[in-house]
């Protein structure tokens, strides 16, 4: 492999895993068009780099998060036992049904959470008094917050909904899933941002043991990725650690913008 | 067993021990093409596995915490997970 193409994929795993580190993303929304546009992998090719780089992001996220008491490991398992079932059924349907429903309804989902982020209350959930069921430190501030899980019943079947959308078209993920624990559940953003981390590698588990069984990851291109993703989260987890919740906020309305911007254009046949 | 700590290890463990095999694979890769990919593709079983082996350690921990409900849903993804890995591979 040419220097210039280790460079080029070095670089890929430390720009994505950087702003999925600090957004609770997988990253899919930039490997999957760099790798197939420039570094000229076929999209099946793609997805199982992507999936690599993710699950090395959200490995080396989780573990900073989880052991740092910010991510909700509970809140994590709980939720995945939606995401995954809306997966496999996804991978199912994806042969006989259209998306660009789903396209739509998560354009939507995405504009609409991203504008509340923007500019609604820059107050986050969660008190730093009181008993609460889960709490999250907060190592900006030095203070634990303290907070209850609201509509668990609509943030599963959201999340139904997120994994099945995620299966059939490789978007969604951690995009779906931080608005959905923070505007409908009640949970921190920083919370949020962490325990998507953390589940993106669960979901990205299920999607990669395929390819690792039918021996089709372009391996060499997968090591870079991973490398880079490995080192682009050691700086994205301790940045994030020391942003302030309204700053996350903000920019993760840019990134919510972005994919459903990127959604629009796959709809549109342009990506 | 805190579960956030066990958790936390075994997905720490497993990344780093994952990019080692991925650094070196790299490395043998440009002297010996076989020894190389194979390596490479050990790193990229272990990197694909540590969620996995996450979820079993958490279950575990749920269970010395005597946390049983949650335990439980530790095993319900555990067992979603496996089964949709059947499904992908019959389907």
């Amino acid at each position: 492999m040419e220097p210039i193409v280790i460079i080029g994929l070095l670089l890929l795993g430390i720009g994505a895993s950087f702003l999925g580190t600090l957004f609770g993303i997988g990253g899919g929304i930039i490997y999957i068009p760099f790798l197939t546009i420039i570094f000229g992998l076929s999209p099946s090719e793609a997805a199982a780099v992507s999936l690599v780089g993710i699950l090395a992001t959200s490995a080396g996220a989780g573990a900073y998060y989880a052991e740092h008491g910010i991510s909700n490991v509970r809140l994590g398992l709980f939720l995945e036992i939606g995401t995954t079932i809306g997966a496999i059924v996804g991978a199912i349907l994806s042969a006989y049904v259209e998306d660009w429903f789903l396209s739509i309804f998560f354009i939507v989902f995405m504009l609409f959470n991203a504008a509340r982020m923007a500019f609604g209350h820059s107050k986050d959930c969660g008190d730093v008094d009181g008993e609460h069921e889960f709490t999250v430190y907060d190592p900006k501030t030095g203070r634990s917050l303290g907070y209850d899980l609201r509509n668990k019943g609509l943030g599963t079947a959201t999340c139904v909904v997120a994994g099945l959308y995620s299966s059939m078209t490789g978007v969604g993920g951690g995009v779906i899933k931080v608005p959905v624990m923070n505007s409908m559940m009640g949970v921190p953003m920083k919370a949020a941002t962490s325990t998507s981390s953390y589940m993106i590698g669960i979901t990205a588990f299920s999607g990669s043991v395929i390819y690792l069984i039918n021996g089709t990851i372009p391996l060499e291109c997968a090591a870079f990725v991973a490398i880079g993703s490995f080192l682009g989260m050691l700086v994205g987890t301790r940045v994030s650690a020391h942003l302030d919740t309204s700053s996350i906020k903000k920019y993760f309305s840019v990134v919510l913008v972005a994919s459903a911007t990127s959604v629009l254009l796959k709809l549109m046949g342009v990506l | 067993m805190d579960l956030n700590k066990a958790t936390g290890r075994v997905l720490r463990y497993g990344v780093y021990l994952a990019i080692a095999i991925l650094v070196l694979g790299a490395i043998v890769l440009q002297f010996a093409e076989s020894m190389g990919n194979t390596l490479l593709n050990t790193g990229v079983a272990f990197l694909v596995l540590t969620p996995f082996f996450s979820i079993v350690i958490s279950a575990f921990s749920l269970y010395t915490e005597g946390d049983y409900r949650w335990m439980r849903i530790a095993l319900v993804v555990l067992a979603i997970t496996t089964a949709g890995i059947i499904v992908a591979f019959f389907f």
